[in-house]
């Protein structure tokens, strides 16, 4: 039988038994979705956050005391660490302060935020152009005291009272005016912010003469990995041990996008045993189907047909099945997807995107079709090698 | 053409072993229209599909055209059943996913053919029986003695040299068995052999041989 008949004949069942059909690839619709929507979400958020990386600057090198996220560091930096550093060949500016969480309170409610504080013209000089830019009032300069600038998220959803320029929030019971509300970066953590003059914040928080980070920018025209390295160098000197880490933008990127990628790998598992039940059920309808069509069997079988023949039109056939429910699971999954970010980025979470791409449509498509073909084979093997005369029988 | 030496069918083992077919001997020619009669059980259906190599024999051998054809492999087999013998049974068996015409289409296509000459023959053949009126019908939507002359142009669509029919009147009204008799005599007397099964005595007419099977046994050959 020539390929394009077999595909036609398997058409022809497919199409004559819709409902049952339409059963049989639930399973392989569920984990298509499953899969399509977190893989997109997965790389999406991954792409955004690299993106976000390279634009907070490639020509900036983060310093943090302590060899990866999440440990807590032993020691901080201190004004030596800075002069250190500073004096680095191809260091520009350099800024350093602290950051950490705390309680505001506004209009007699109390919220935690993420603060930052260090030294207002170097904040100014270094996140020039990375997204944290003025919306409303003005930046912090060097003389402010009692004054903050907030972000976005602080000044309009926190609150039950939108907080205005020149109001007054309390931090640690000292007031402070609002000069400037920063416009939304995307992520909770950085809207939710509240930026502090370092003079007034060491002694609020008292952590005077010690930063838990330093921000480098690197002149124009100058290696940032070379400098990065003459960085390492010159701190492990000063430090007195090599406990801190020194990041680019683009290791920056790169570490967050493995972590998010164990965790791409670990849904896509979950969706992959979800594929795999649809796949279990794509065999055993196959089966039941060809329980069924024995007779047909039987009468192809006595018209001349081959046995090979007969299981190529039941392997084509679960293997359409198969791409049908890749199809419908795909459009499903970009739809979920689609509505996720939608939904995200109404509530402000921009890093939440949908990624799609040929690539992805192409790899679901034969994947599920593949996953079709090996779920009808073995069903379809037993149907091929049946009798004629026993499935002619009787009636 | 057809040569039948010494053959057995043996069904199980043991206490539940059943003979259907004890020593068969027999030869058949070009042309010729056979019927094998007997009462039922008798191992008439066991040996017309023997004969039509849907089914191998236990011990014995069968020869066509001096080519031993009982020791085939499965594919050579089903290639005989596809371009030399057309086969036509009780219950019709046609596809009920498929139209009249598609049913008619489905040799030609295992066979290779190309779609326009397959649609092209298929229209021939229905036209032929009488049916061209019915070619988008579905078997459903067709009377037993239409679904058999569909059937019957199912089992021409390859130019067969011998039609091997398992009582194909067995299902129909005495009006659309003598159509599905007289089809049957026309291809017989353009040269194609028949081979047919049945228990109705009044049919021998049509036959030129007639076997008489009993018990899985040849009772008699009746030359006409
Ligand atoms: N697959 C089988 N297993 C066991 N016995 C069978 C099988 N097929 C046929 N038989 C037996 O062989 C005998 C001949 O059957 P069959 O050729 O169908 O008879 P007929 O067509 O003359 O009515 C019957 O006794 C039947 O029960
Ligand atoms: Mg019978």
């Amino acid at each position: 039988m020539k390929i394009d008949d077999i595909v036609a004949f398997a058409f022809k069942n497919i199409s004559k038994k819709r409902t049952q059909s339409m059963l049989t690839i639930i399973g392989i619709v569920i984990g298509v979705l499953a899969m399509v929507s977190l893989i997109s979400l997965g790389y999406g958020v991954q792409n955004y956050i690299k993106e976000e990386m390279m634009k907070i600057g490639s020509n900036k090198i983060t310093i943090l005391p302590m060899k990866q996220f999440g440990v807590p560091p032993s020691h901080y930096f201190t004004k030596k660490d800075v002069k250190a550093i500073e004096n680095v060949k191809g260091v520009d500016a350099v800024m350093y302060g602290w950051y950490g969480g705390c309680e505001i309170e506004y209009n007699g409610e109390k919220k935690f935020v993420s603060y930052y504080y260090a030294k207002p013209s170097q904040l100014k000089k270094v996140y020039k152009g990375s997204g944290y830019e003025i919306d409303e009032g003005r930046w912090l300069s060097d003389n402010d005291k009692y004054a903050c600038v907030i972000g976005y998220g602080t000044a309009h959803d926190l609150f039950n009272r939108e907080i205005k320029i020149g109001d007054v929030i309390k931090i640690k019971d000292k007031k402070f005016r609002v000069v400037g509300i920063l416009k939304p970066v995307g992520n909770q953590q950085d809207d939710n912010s509240v930026l502090l003059n370092i003079d007034i914040g060491e002694k609020l928080f008292g952590n005077e003469g010690k930063y838990n980070f330093i921000t480098v920018t690197v002149k124009e025209g100058e290696d940032i990995n070379e400098v990065a390295n003459e960085i390492k160098k010159a701190l492990k000197k000063s430090f007195g041990s090599d406990d801190f880490s020194v990041l680019t933008a683009e290791q920056l990127a790169e570490t967050v996008g493995s972590v998010l990628g164990v965790i791409t790998i670990f849904v896509v598992g979950v969706a992959g045993i979800s594929l795999l039940v649809g796949a279990v059920g794509i065999s055993n309808t196959m089966h039941m189907s060809i329980l069924e069509r024995r007779k047909d069997i039987g009468i192809l079988k006595a018209l001349g047909a081959k046995t090979t023949d007969i299981l190529a039109i039941f392997v084509v056939e679960s293997g359409f099945l198969g791409l049908f429910g890749g199809m419908i699971g795909l459009i499903l999954g970009i739809v979920l997807a689609k509505f996720v970010e939608s939904l995200a980025h109404k509530f402000g979470y921009l890093m939440v995107n949908a990624w799609i791409s040929w690539e992805l449509i192409v790899g679901v498509l034969i994947f599920s079709f593949l996953v079709g073909v090996v779920s009808g084979y073995f069903p379809a093997r037993s149907g091929a090698k049946l009798n004629p005369i026993e499935t002619l029988r009787g009636e | 053409m057809i040569k039948v030496k010494n053959v057995w069918k043996i069904y199980g083992k043991g206490e539940a072993k059943t003979i259907a077919l004890k020593n068969i001997n027999l030869e058949i020619e070009k042309g010729e229209f056979v019927m094998i009669m007997g009462p039922s059980g008798c191992g008439k259906s066991t040996l017309l599909n023997i004969l039509g190599l849907l089914d191998v024999p236990t011990k014995g051998a069968v020869y066509y055209k001096g080519r031993k054809t009982s020791s085939m492999s499965e594919n050579e087999r089903a290639v005989f059943r596809r371009k030399i013998g057309g086969f036509v049974f009780q219950q019709f068996h046609l596809i009920k996913t498929l139209t009249a015409l598609e049913n008619v289409e489905l040799p030609m296509m295992l066979d290779e053919k190309d779609k326009t000459y397959r649609r092209r023959k298929a229209k021939k053949l229905l036209k032929m029986v009488g049916l061209e009126k019915r070619i988008n019908h579905y078997p459903h939507q067709l009377s037993g003695g239409q679904q058999q002359r569909v059937a019957i142009a199912r089992a021409l669509a390859n130019d067969p040299k011998i039609i091997f029919a398992d009582e194909p009147t067995g299902n129909l009204d005495s009006k659309s068995g003598e159509v599905v008799m007289n089809i049957l005599k026309e291809l017989n007397e353009k040269g194609i052999t028949i081979i047919m099964v049945t228990h109705e005595q009044e049919l021998t007419r049509y036959a030129s041989k007639i076997v008489k099977l009993k018990d899985g046994e040849i009772v008699e050959i009746v030359e006409k």
